[in-house]
């Protein structure tokens, strides 16, 4: 269960995310979009706890956890996973190694046995195998030189291995192919669960067709304007967004 | 037993050994300090020195030139101590005169690298040396001469130790050391090399035999004393087709000045691995010269890592002689405190053909000072020369400096020369991005910074020293005087 109230976030001095509430409970899936520049973005890395994003009001938990004060690895810790929209290039560092190390922290923190060398293996193995990712691809280093979709493919597969309470996934499927949305689509499918809860972020209806959201918000302008269900997302195709700008500003 | 005669001589001394006693007792010639009736070995000295390793003897004229007598004086020179012998007569009628010889003869022995003399160490206002202050990093240091403590193991068949005198050097050693100094009429710097080339005393000489390929590698650990300033040198010849690899720790306690000469000659078609580990104490100051002359199609790839000492100099000259040599000089820096690691590096390409590779990390925190000067000089000569040259530095703190001066110098028409040099901090996106994975931040960093300098380790061709180095890097990154997290990023 995440509950965010009354958010405010400011980059620089502007405030970008202008007292934001939202609530999704365990096993739920809700979308938020909203035109570009609304702070989709910004409200994933304020949830990430990314340097230089500013909470001045407002109060976001985990399973009733203060997730605020905690820095971006112990909310990792605690559950939370960003599937960033632009994943970062990390030259040098291994895909293996990465895996690895981000497995073991998360595991030695959460008091878990860490994984040897070959229990990671095989899990990656498995994981790739339904993502559809190549063995080469993880001799690489993290992001370096992999196609946009390979991009999104890896941030996949690093929820599927993390096992998140709850992950946002900040236009997963922008830049994908229909073959490369559906099996993005099919590895979160394959996540859902009553304990996890998601928020997908997205610009287009296309990819809650494939991932079917309990609720629909629009967020405008730094604020939640308009809830509903996934039919809200059919509105928003044929109408966009016009009404809404207008309205918050 | 001898050092109850030796007390025994000492009360009964004859009238000549009182008279010049008078005269050489509490430091009166130039501080330098004697010792009477000394034991050395199975021997009793008349007279010692032992800072200067000057032995004075008085003869009474009945038992000179027998055969004990020589081999006295054989053993005694064996061990480094020079003999110098006096008649009875000569102090009694002559005492000024002795005493003049005694001053030259210890004129002669005190080291030139010393210290306190004026124009003995290279300053900052040559041009090489513009950011390392030598002087200044030497001001407050109390040092004596010593031995270097060199330890070699491993494959040394082929090594040993360096001959006390020049004449028991074999001719084609003597013949290296005697070349002319490397750089000396263009920069007028190399005061350091000649300085050790009047001590030359100390290091080892390798000799591998045309055509033996040999794949264990000889290990050299200098050790470093508090208060001890040595010098050494290491004189190598790799034959025509040989191979062989030599890895040099050096490491140490407290505040010492170590001062290495390093020639090299790779033969013809012949393979030289040379991985060097400085790991030095953080109060000393080591400068090395290392100097490199390369035939037809040799191959000489060197890694030199420097993780330590208040100051150190690493000055490298390469000399390509030969068509389709090749040569790797490659390293890394990582420092924190104060340290100052300065990495001067000359590539002459004076053949055609020749293909020359520098690529140096650097990790510098705290109030840490890296150096890197990298020249590539292709001759008119050296047609179809490859050159290239990357120095990369992270700045892990805003105290830390870097001074990066990269140079190229053509003089042909037909080259592919490159290089580049950067100065950055760490990601801070990457950083975000991994600590988002659950890596805590110290552990993140490190990552990074593992990242960066493996860019060079993966270049190490030998496999253990490749993971050595990995391992050692590693060490650096988890010492416990890491400062706690710093805020110093893009
Ligand atoms: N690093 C930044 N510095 C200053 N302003 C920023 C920064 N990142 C985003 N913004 C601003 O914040 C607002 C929201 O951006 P973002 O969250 O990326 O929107 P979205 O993801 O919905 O397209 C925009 O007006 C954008 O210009
Ligand atoms: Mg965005």
């Amino acid at each position: 269960m995440i509950e965010i109230k009354n958010l405010h976030a400011e980059i620089d001095g502007n405030e970008i995310l202008k007292g934001l509430d939202l609530s999704i409970g365990n096993g739920e899936v809700h979308a938020i979009m909203g035109p570009n520049g609304s702070g989709k973005s910004t409200l994933s890395y304020v949830l990430s706890g990314r340097d230089g994003y500013e909470v001045t009001k407002g109060s976001v938990t985990l399973d009733g956890e203060d997730i605020l004060e905690m820095s971006p690895d112990e909310r990792a810790v605690a559950g939370l996973f960003l599937a960033f929209q632009y994943p970062v290039e990390v030259p040098g560092v291994q895909m293996t190694t990465f895996l690895k190390t981000a497995l073991n922290a998360v595991r030695k923190a959460r008091d878990e046995d860490e994984l040897d060398a070959i229990g990671l293996l095989k899990l990656m193995k498995t994981k790739c195998k339904e993502l559809n990712i190549s063995d080469e691809m993880m001799k690489r280093a993290v992001n370096v030189g992999f196609s946009g979709g390979e991009k999104k493919r890896n941030e996949v597969l690093q929820m599927a291995m993390l096992e998140p309470k709850f992950a946002v996934l900040d236009e997963t499927d922008s830049g994908l192919d229909i073959d490369a949305l559906r099996i993005v689509a099919d590895g979160v499918n394959a996540l859902r669960a009553k304990e996890r809860s998601f928020l997908v972020i997205t610009h287009y209806q296309r990819l809650l067709d494939y991932i079917k959201p309990d609720k629909v918000h629009v967020l405008a302008e730094g604020r939640i304007v308009k809830t509903g269900g996934p039919e809200l997302a059919l509105e928003l195709e044929k109408k966009g967004y016009a009404e809404f700008v207008g309205e918050a500003a | 037993m001898l050092k109850d005669k030796a007390r025994n001589l000492r009360k009964n001394q004859t009238d000549a050994e009182k008279r010049i006693w008078n005269a050489l007792r509490n430091r009166q010639i130039d501080g330098n300090r004697f010792h009477r009736q000394f034991v050395i070995g199975q021997y009793i000295v008349d007279f010692v020195c032992r800072e200067k390793d000057l032995i004075v003897e008085i003869d009474g004229g009945q038992h000179s030139d027998n055969k004990k007598d020589i081999e006295r004086t054989q053993y005694l020179e064996k061990e480094g101590y020079r003999v110098i012998r006096f008649w009875n007569n000569d102090v009694m009628n002559n005492l000024e005169g002795v005493l003049q010889d005694i001053t030259k003869e210890l004129e002669a022995l005190t080291p030139t690298l010393s210290l306190k003399g004026e124009g003995v160490l290279p300053t900052p206002k040559m041009e090489r040396w513009k950011y390392t202050n030598l002087p200044a990093k030497l001001k407050k240091f109390d040092l004596q001469e010593g031995e270097a403590d060199i330890v070699l193991s491993g494959m040394t068949d082929y090594a040993y130790a360096f001959p006390k005198v020049m004449d028991s050097f074999p001719t084609w050693a003597k013949e290296i050391v005697n070349k002319p100094v490397p750089g000396e009429q263009r920069y007028k710097d190399m005061m350091l090399w000649q300085a050790a080339n009047d001590v030359l005393k100390n290091g080892f000489i390798l000799d591998v035999p045309a055509n033996e390929k040999i794949s264990k590698a000889l290990e050299i650990t200098y050790t470093g004393h508090d208060k001890k300033q040595t010098t050494a040198r290491q004189v190598i010849r790799i034959a025509e087709g040989a191979e062989m690899t030599l890895i040099e720790y050096q490491l140490g306690a407290g505040q010492y000045w170590n001062n290495i000469v390093t020639q090299v000659e790779v033969a013809k078609g012949a393979s030289f691995k040379h991985y060097r580990f400085q790991e030095n104490s953080d109060e000393a100051v080591v400068t090395q010269n290392t100097h490199i002359v390369m035939a037809e199609r040799a191959d000489y790839e060197a890694f030199t890592f420097t993780g330590g000492g208040k100051a150190s100099r690493n000055q490298v000259h390469v000399d390509m002689m030969g068509e389709h040599a090749v040569c790797r000089l490659n390293g890394v820096n990582m420092l924190d405190g104060s340290e100052h690691g300065d990495t001067t590096i000359t590539v002459e390409h004076q053949a055609p053909n020749c293909n020359s590779f520098q690529n140096y990390r650097t990790v510098v925190t705290d109030t840490a000072t890296s150096v890197f000067q990298g020249k590539i000089h292709v001759h008119k000569i050296a047609q179809k020369t490859d050159g290239y040259q990357m120095a990369k530095s992270l700045l892990l703190s805003g105290q830390a400096t870097v001074n990066t001066k990269p140079e190229l110098e053509i003089y042909a028409d037909d080259v592919k020369c490159s290089h580049g040099a950067t100065t950055g901090r760490l990601d801070e996106e990457a950083l975000f991005y991994l600590q988002s994975r659950g890596i805590p931040e110290a552990q993140a960093r490190n990552l990074l910074i593992e990242a960066f300098v493996n860019e060079v380790i993966e270049e190490i061709s030998h496999d253990d020293v490749q993971e050595q180095t990995a391992h050692i890097v590693n060490q650096w990154l988890t010492r416990e005087d890491e400062p706690a997290n710093e805020e110093w990023l893009d």
